[in-house]
């Protein structure tokens, strides 16, 4: 058993890679608030379910598959590989709604005090698996 | 996209409000610049412009200040013939800037330099924790 396979680390990994993707499109937003004809864009909200069952389900390739590219086809209970897919990607256009700064900002604290909560949440576990260890 | 790309962005529309910003100035600062020969057309407003395009390294859409356009609108008249630029009737063409016009724009491109500002913070932050688990 490797430290990232333990399942809470696991989950907060992908929730702080979520976050990060999240940070990304939120900054492209807020740099293209004034180009004509932009529409303002966001990623689907993570699927709780679909990270828990991907942290709690054992793997059956242990040692695992690495998928490298995003055409390479991943084995179940593996997660795809980091990037950002463009089904992931939904915007606003059905509203069609420019981009507004101030729902931007909220978002852009939203993911960096969420971003904080997940990292403290990892050091925490880290410092008790620690205490566990027996190391000062 | 990790958070150095959503760093990058946010530097790229700070740059492109920068370059609105040195345009919305050279507006203001040549307010009262008339033609320097009689009759003649005096500065002409221009209107800065912002693209977006997708950069294929960073996998982001990134923001670009366009070349200024000149704004073709009719220039101010006033009846001076004391001034030695004014045409045979003693009318001399003022620049078709106006000044509250440019106040407006140049409040706008400060909000969006600071919304820009705010983005970059938060990465700078959601980083730096990140940074953080390695030294407890």
């Amino acid at each position: 058993m490797n430290l990232p396979s333990l399942p809470l680390l696991d989950v907060l990994r992908a929730r702080m890679s979520w976050l990060n993707e999240r940070q990304g499109v939120l900054a492209q937003n807020v740099a293209n608030a004034d180009t004509p004809g932009y529409v303002a864009q966001d990623i689907k909200p993570l699927d709780f379910a679909k990270v828990l069952q991907n942290a709690t389900s054992p793997s059956l390739s242990s040692p695992g598959l690495s998928t490298t590219d995003p055409h390479h086809i991943p084995l179940p209970g593996t997660s795809a590989p980091g990037g950002l897919n463009p089904d992931d990607l939904e915007d606003s256009a059905t509203k069609g709604e420019a981009v507004s700064s101030e729902e931007e900002m909220i978002k852009v604290a939203d993911t960096q005090a969420q971003y904080q909560a997940a990292a403290n949440l990892y050091s925490k576990a880290v410092g008790m698996m620690r205490t566990a260890i027996g190391t000062p | 996209m990790d958070l150095a790309t959503s760093m990058m962005v946010a530097a790229s529309g700070m740059r492109a409000q920068s370059t609105r910003m040195r345009t919305i100035a050279e507006n203001i600062a040549n307010a009262n610049s008339t033609s320097n020969t009689p009759g003649g057309d005096p500065y002409r407003r221009k209107i800065a412009t912002m693209t977006s395009d997708f950069d294929n390294e960073l996998n982001a859409t990134m923001v670009h200040a366009g070349t200024p356009v000149q704004d073709m609108s009719d220039f101010h008249l006033q009846y001076d013939p004391g001034n030695p630029n004014a045409d045979k009737q003693g009318y001399i063409k003022l620049p078709n800037v106006n000044s509250l016009v440019e106040i407006m724009d140049m409040r706008e491109a400060q909000k969006s330099y600071e919304a820009n500002l705010n983005v970059l913070n938060a990465s700078k932050t959601m980083m730096s924790r990140t940074v953080d688990l390695l030294r407890q």
